[in-house]
């Protein structure tokens, strides 16, 4: 058995993703922190300088400069003439590649976590008036959400996470993130990936991290797991039925086992955190029973993803 | 501990397949993962080992319950003090013995006696020659004591093999058995003295069933004058010589007035003194050559008053005078052989044609001359025996190219042949080259075969391979007589014209009817079992030669004395459970009428019971031990 579609888990997680007027209005006042903006004009605070009365820097004064923006109080104080210097508002590209495999769906938690997070996250960049794409990994049947931009889309976004699905396509060996990955970032100059994924069968992260480059691009990898594959329970004999594979392993899961799993489970996490340092990528582990607005989010604000 | 049917425990086959299918079943509870990545490193760190067929409670459970099942299956026995079940096989001497002194009566006694101790249900078999149950297995004592009282002694002879594997049969392992006899019991196949069945010989097959030997009629030793033997033969003079054996029985000598008579009429009347347990013989000859010649020896006391002995009646017994008569059909040529038949005394003779031979029953030899014989195959002559006569060819013999004449000379030693003087009586025609391998050469003319009989599909067949007119022979004395013989030997076997009573014996090949001394009449055929009354039984065909011809019949005397029953000779309780033990003798032990303990200390205790409410008890567990049917986990975190 491929991918048995999970539909009572992700239905729940799916009728749960409604956000509440009051989220949305503190979502509203986040931002994800980008530092690569798009030529596009937005409202994010751009690194270009431009004449502006709200000034961050000066320059000497040129011919032609708005005879506005001279800094007459530096002009006394120097006797030169100074123009102040303002950020350009500019807009950023968010791209949200969203891991829909089976073993994401395998649990309701993961499931909803993982759409909560796309929307709040997506949500974040439309209301900056960020492009915003969410692209399903594997693809499936579902074509990516966005380009879109501004706070109008994003009902629009939710709609389209509510719909998503699993995608239940058998994969052995399962399909490389770095082709998503070059898909989602297409020809965008730079901006924001964030991986949303389990991340148990990529094994090309290293080079999907380097299709977006460090000097254009802001990449986060947001690895979600339940709680029970982060610290099983000693159950006796099992026999354990891979939710995307169909394969099945039976063992005999005991304390010392488990203290094992747990063990090889955290020497994954530093190989896979280790990994997304070295290619200057942020990495967080989310527990799906993370509630989104009072863990979630403040987590990501601790570790400086969302400011 | 010991199994009834040990073949039973080939149910333990069962338990392999329990073990197959407890390992085909899914024990392990399947829960669905997200992915088994984290997992698999675990497995080559610590592989689970598989065990074969997962332990568990409900595995030994079923297992158990197997086993038990077979061993309940082949019925275990444990020697235990007393016949669980109280079922009683009662087995009661017959024998004619049992009518001497008070011992029937006796015997009815502590037979009434045991059938109202008996707590089980009770079975009663009659010992005799042919043991029969009379009553099987039933807890109705009424029915049990007329079965009892139904009994009457009288027959010669006891299978106490056959009697107890009867009890073991029908009254089942757990049974008693009890024996009332008078222990005058010779084994049916051994009519040896008492004193030396001390061996323990006989074994009988009752298993592990305690029995106990009920012997009556210990009055001390009794004296017992009886005829056990009598016969009639032809004599010289032309009557008839009777023959008869008389036998004292007992530790003192007697006088015995001996009588003979025939019709009712008495011959002679005679006292004769007997020596203490000996058989003296005593002759008649008698005129007369009918109806029957009664023998009977009463001892006498002191004085020569008749005072009778212990068993009146093995006294008399009786013999049919007159002789058997030979049914023969004749279709063949020659003067000679027809009249060596004609001059046969004894022999009704008919003449008939090759396709009117008759075969029905009504023919005892068929006697068959020239081409008629060839043209007969081995299996076309009629029932009863034949005698065929100058057969040119065919199956009888191996023809040679050419006859030829010679001398007879005997060969090998035969009844047909045996002090007939034949010797160079000139024989002409010999065609044989060769007699046939059934058959032994009784004489050969010039090397080859000229006479020869045997057995052939059952039939007794005599040819003589030459035409008795062709040569001297036919003016021999011997000629008829050969001829005579000839037809007695080749004619079916008929019973003996005295036997003892319950001897069987056989029968002609044909349906006959049997008169009875009481006067009943059946029908029977080659065989007739247990002449149960002394007297004498009268056989008749069913069919006769000719319309309007009575046949006499043939008469057997049947007599109550037997050196065995009549000598009284009784073995002691002690002595019968030696000489009768079973397959594993137990201590001696055990007394006469009116004490009878346990001979053998221990009696088998069914624990299948137990065994089958243990299993019982194990499948119970089972079932409850089975887990309840829950779904699958499929998702993870999920109930």
């Amino acid at each position: 058995m491929n991918g048995p579609p999970q539909h009572a888990a992700h239905d729940a997680a799916r009728e749960a993703l409604l956000f509440d007027d009051a989220f949305v209005r503190r979502l509203e006042r986040l931002a994800l922190r980008v530092r690569q903006v798009a030529p596009a004009v937005g409202s994010r605070s751009g690194q270009r300088r431009t004449p502006a009365a709200d000034f961050v820097d000066h320059r000497a004064y040129s011919p032609g400069d708005d005879l506005r923006h001279i800094d007459w109080p530096a002009l006394a104080r120097h006797d030169t003439v100074f123009v102040k210097l303002g950020r350009v508002a500019q807009a950023a590209e968010v791209r949200i590649l969203l891991d829909v495999s089976p073993s994401m769906a395998a649990t309701g938690d993961k499931w909803r976590l993982a759409l909560e997070l796309a929307a709040a996250l997506g949500w974040l960049g439309l209301s900056r008036g960020d492009r915003v794409v969410v692209a399903p990994w594997p693809r499936g049947g579902a074509a990516p959400w966005g380009p879109a931009s501004g706070a109008a889309r994003g009902a629009s976004l939710l709609a389209w996470l509510r719909a998503l699905g699993p995608s239940f396509t058998p994969s052995a060996p399962p399909p490389g993130i770095a082709d998503a990955v070059r898909s989602v970032v297409g020809d965008a100059a730079g901006g924001a990936l964030l991986v949303i994924s389990d991340l148990w069968r990529v094994d090309d992260l290293d080079r999907a991290l380097t299709l977006a480059p460090r000097a254009r691009w802001d990449r986060v990898v947001l690895q979600i797991l339940d709680p029970r594959e982060i610290r099983p329970v000693a159950t006796g004999a099992e026999t354990l039925l891979d939710s995307e594979t169909g394969e099945r392993l039976t063992l005999q899961i005991d304390e010392a086992l488990c203290d094992a799993y747990i063990a090889a489970l955290r020497t994954r996490l530093d190989s896979v955190a280790t990994r997304c340092a070295a290619a200057g990528a942020a990495w967080a582990l989310l527990p799906a029973d993370w509630p989104l607005e009072q863990a979630v989010v403040p987590y990501l604000q601790h570790r400086g993803m969302i400011e | 501990m010991s199994l009834q049917f040990p073949y039973a425990l080939a149910l333990l086959g069962a338990v392999p397949v329990i073990l197959w299918l407890h390992r085909l079943r899914r024990r392990v509870p399947e829960r669905g993962v997200p992915s088994l990545v984290p997992w698999l490193v675990l497995r080559s760190a610590e592989p689970m080992r598989r065990r074969s067929v997962p332990p568990s409670v409900l595995l030994a459970l079923h297992v158990l319950s197997a086993v038990l099942l077979a061993l309940a299956a082949a019925g275990p026995l444990r020697r235990g003090a007393a016949a669980p079940s109280g079922d009683v096989a009662l087995i009661v001497d017959t024998t004619l013995s049992m009518r001497a002194g008070d011992r029937w009566p006796a015997a009815r006694a502590a037979a009434a006696e045991i059938l109202a101790s008996a707590a089980g249900r009770v079975t009663v078999i009659e010992l005799g020659p042919r043991p029969a149950v009379r009553v099987a297995r039933t807890l109705d004592r009424a029915a049990a004591a007329a079965a009892v009282e139904g009994l009457a002694p009288g027959a010669v002879g006891a299978d106490v093999a056959g009697a107890f594997a009867q009890a073991a049969a029908v009254a089942g392992a757990g049974a008693r058995i009890d024996v009332v006899t008078d222990g005058a019991l010779a084994p049916a196949a051994d009519r040896r003295p008492a004193a030396a069945l001390s061996s323990g010989s006989t074994k009988v097959p009752a298993g592990d069933m305690p029995v106990r030997w009920h012997v009556v009629g210990r009055e001390g030793a009794l004296q017992n004058v009886a005829v056990v033997g009598i016969a009639a033969a032809d004599d010289a003079s032309g009557g008839v010589r009777v023959v008869a054996r008389i036998a004292n029985f007992g530790p003192a000598a007697s006088t015995a007035r001996l009588q003979l008579s025939v019709g009712g009429r008495v011959l002679d009347e005679t006292n004769i003194d007997l020596a203490p347990d000996a058989t003296t013989p005593a002759a008649w000859s008698v005129a007369a050559r009918g109806g029957l010649a009664e023998v009977r020896a009463v001892r006498l006391g002191a004085v020569g008053e008749v005072t009778g002995d212990a068993l009146p009646d093995d006294d008399v017994a009786v013999v049919p005078l007159a002789p058997r008569t030979w049914y023969v059909q004749f279709a063949a040529h020659g003067s000679a052989l027809r009249r060596a038949l004609e001059a046969l005394p004894h022999v009704r003779l008919a003449e008939v044609g090759v396709g009117t031979l008759s075969d029905d029953g009504s023919v005892d030899v068929t006697v068959l001359g020239g081409a008629s014989a060839a043209g007969l195959p081995p299996g076309g002559l009629p029932s009863g025996g034949a005698l065929l006569v100058d057969p040119h060819d065919g199956p009888w013999l191996a023809a040679a190219a050419d006859a030829i004449t010679g001398t007879w000379q005997s060969a090998a030693p035969h009844p047909i042949t045996a002090g007939l003087d034949l010797a160079d009586a000139r024989i002409a025609g010999v065609r044989a080259g060769g007699a046939p391998a059934w058959a032994t050469v009784l004489a050969v003319v010039g090397g080859r075969p000229a006479a020869w009989a045997g057995t052939i599909g059952g039939q007794r067949v005599v040819v003589l391979g030459f035409d008795p007119d062709g040569g001297t022979l036919a003016e021999r004395d011997a000629f008829p007589r050969l001829i005579g013989r000839a037809i007695a030997w080749a004619a079916p076997d008929m019973p003996p014209p005295s036997l003892p009573v319950g001897a069987p014996f056989a029968l002609p090949p044909w349906p006959v009817a049997i008169a009875h001394p009481d006067g009943r009449r059946s029908l029977a055929a080659l065989r007739f079992n247990a002449p149960a009354v002394p007297g004498v039984y009268t056989i008749r065909r069913q069919r006769v030669p000719r319309a309007g011809v009575v046949e006499p019949g043939i008469s057997v005397a049947v007599r109550a004395g037997d050196p065995d029953e009549s000598g009284l000779a009784a073995l002691t309780a002690a002595e019968l459970s030696t000489v009768f033990a079973p397959r594993t003798p137990g201590p001696e032990g055990g007394t006469d009428a009116g004490n009878s303990p346990l001979q053998r200390p221990a009696s088998p205790v069914q624990r299948w019971p137990l065994v089958a409410v243990l299993c019982v008890l194990a499948l119970e567990a089972a079932w409850r031990a089975a887990p309840a049917r829950r779904p699958t986990v499929r998702v993870a975190g999920v109930r």
